[in-house]
């Protein structure tokens, strides 16, 4: 019996495209009104991919490793559109992205693929949950990226525009617009743009992605979540009492991941409040425990908000009085140093459904 | 002036999502004895177990020819006809 799903029957190479649009001029406004007669772009002002430009995003990057511009890089859901790199750097050209960062989206669309990630149902849940890209490593210096002050905010070129191409990607080639293939009830600021850098040269522990098995030079991490949820705490050199701020933040009972004990969070430190955390001995494992420990509350709070849970079996027999954790694993809790000086981090509830990967980039 | 348009060409999922199985409640399970030693009682009583546990309906053994064969045809069409889960086991 054949199977339909046989991926060995599966095309490898696109029909490709060509640039076989007409535009008059190279008048943004022109641009702009193309696209929008067509559904296409965010909304925000577009740079023309010409072919020259195209073929100048082609040519910087990954070398005698990168494959044929139009091989299929990856299919994306719903709509199924067929990835290649030529198609990805028409996007990044698009989204206004400096030579040499396609290695970096290349990366991110596979591992937006990856089946931990759903991305079927990140792209068109309710729920506001935006890709949010982690770069580490070579990388970071090489393309540009800010790892410090302000990672999160505008500003910085590479930040913002690699974000902004992967929603392209994902409104233009996996079909998520809004109705037809997002069905987002309020949308998320961090749908336009969502990409920071691993601070490494401030992370007192050994960089995330190392943690994870990923032993290259650089690497792209991607997690579907909400925005971040800041707290701050100036006050205290202990790291209990600061990470009793960040598992209160965790603990909302609005978010996704509270009726999921699988759920995962991202736990982005500032490089101060992770010195003192060093400074007191503590590894990132440890910090991982705590947050898991302060994260909980009486079994009966959560009952009384979710009659529809996916809870371990364990958790469903526990008395009302009985504290539940957050999640069921402190492996579920990552955390990484980004951002500058000042005692700020921030906590990134996951959309629930999906867990996050890591994957080398060829730079 | 020409430029390429964003979208592409529309290919087909990799993996689609198998059905969904069955409640257990409404399953029926048989035990495949490999004829190894043992294999039968031991295949038994795990799917009984199963059965009481799920409210899954335990339906009987079947019996290939021997461990060292591959389940026959007729038994393999039989066994797809009258149920939902299979319980057997492997080598020794």
């Amino acid at each position: 019996m054949e199977c339909e799903d046989d991926v060995c029957a599966m095309p490898l190479v696109s029909a490709g495209v060509r640039p076989e649009l007409d535009l008059g001029t190279e008048d943004p406004e022109e641009l702009m009104a193309l696209f929008e007669a067509n559904g296409w772009g965010d909304g925000l002002p577009l740079v023309a991919p010409t072919e020259e430009r195209v073929a100048a995003m082609l040519a910087v990057g990954e070398g005698e490793e990168a494959p044929p511009p139009d091989e299929i890089v990856a299919t994306l859901p719903p709509r199924f559109g067929q990835a290649t790199r030529r198609l990805l750097a028409v996007n990044a050209v698009l989204a206004g992205c400096p030579n040499g960062v396609l290695p970096v989206i290349t990366s991110a669309v596979r591992a937006l693929t990856s089946p931990e990630i759903n991305l079927q149902g990140v792209n068109a849940t309710t729920h506001p949950v935006a890709p949010l890209l982690i770069v580490h490593g070579k990388a970071v210096k090489k393309l540009g990226f800010n790892s410090g002050r302000g990672t999160f905010g505008p500003g910085c070129r590479a930040n913002a525009t690699v974000g902004r191409a992967i929603r392209l990607i994902l409104l233009h080639i996996a079909g998520s617009t809004v109705g037809d293939g997002d069905a987002s009830t309020q949308g998320q600021p961090s749908k336009y743009s969502y990409c920071i850098a691993e601070n490494t040269e401030e992370t007192p522990w050994e960089a995330f992605p190392q943690r994870y098995g990923v032993d290259a030079e650089s690497a792209v991490t991607v997690t579907c979540g909400e925005n971040p949820h800041n707290f701050h705490d100036m006050e205290t050199d202990n790291p209990e009492i600061i990470l009793e701020k960040a598992a209160s933040v965790m603990m909302t009972m609005g978010s996704n991941n509270a009726p999921l004990s699988f759920a995962e969070f991202f736990v982005v430190l500032g490089p101060e409040h992770a010195q003192i955390m060093a400074n007191a001995g503590w590894s990132c494992a440890d910090v991982q425990r705590c947050l898991y420990e302060k994260a909980k509350t009486r079994a009966g709070v959560f009952r009384r908000h979710f009659q529809v849970a996916n809870w371990a079996d364990t958790i469903r027999e526990m008395d009302d009085d009985e504290m539940m954790h957050i999640t069921d694993d402190p492996q579920n809790i990552k955390v990484l140093v980004a951002g500058g000086p000042g005692k700020h981090s921030c906590v990134i509830p996951s959309w629930g459904m999906t867990k996050s990967v890591t994957l080398p980039v060829t730079v | 002036m020409k430029i390429y348009a964003p979208e592409g060409s529309i290919g087909r999922p990799i993996h689609g999502l198998a059905e969904a199985p069955k409640p257990m409640s409404e399953a029926r399970i048989v035990g495949l004895d490999n004829r190894k030693p043992g294999a039968a009682l031991l295949i038994e009583s795990a799917a009984k177990r199963i059965a009481q546990i799920t409210g899954a309906t335990w339906v009987g053994n079947r019996s290939k020819g021997t461990a060292a064969t591959p389940v026959e045809d007729d038994l393999l069409a039989e066994i797809v006809n009258d149920a939902d889960y299979v319980i057997t086991g492997t080598a020794d």
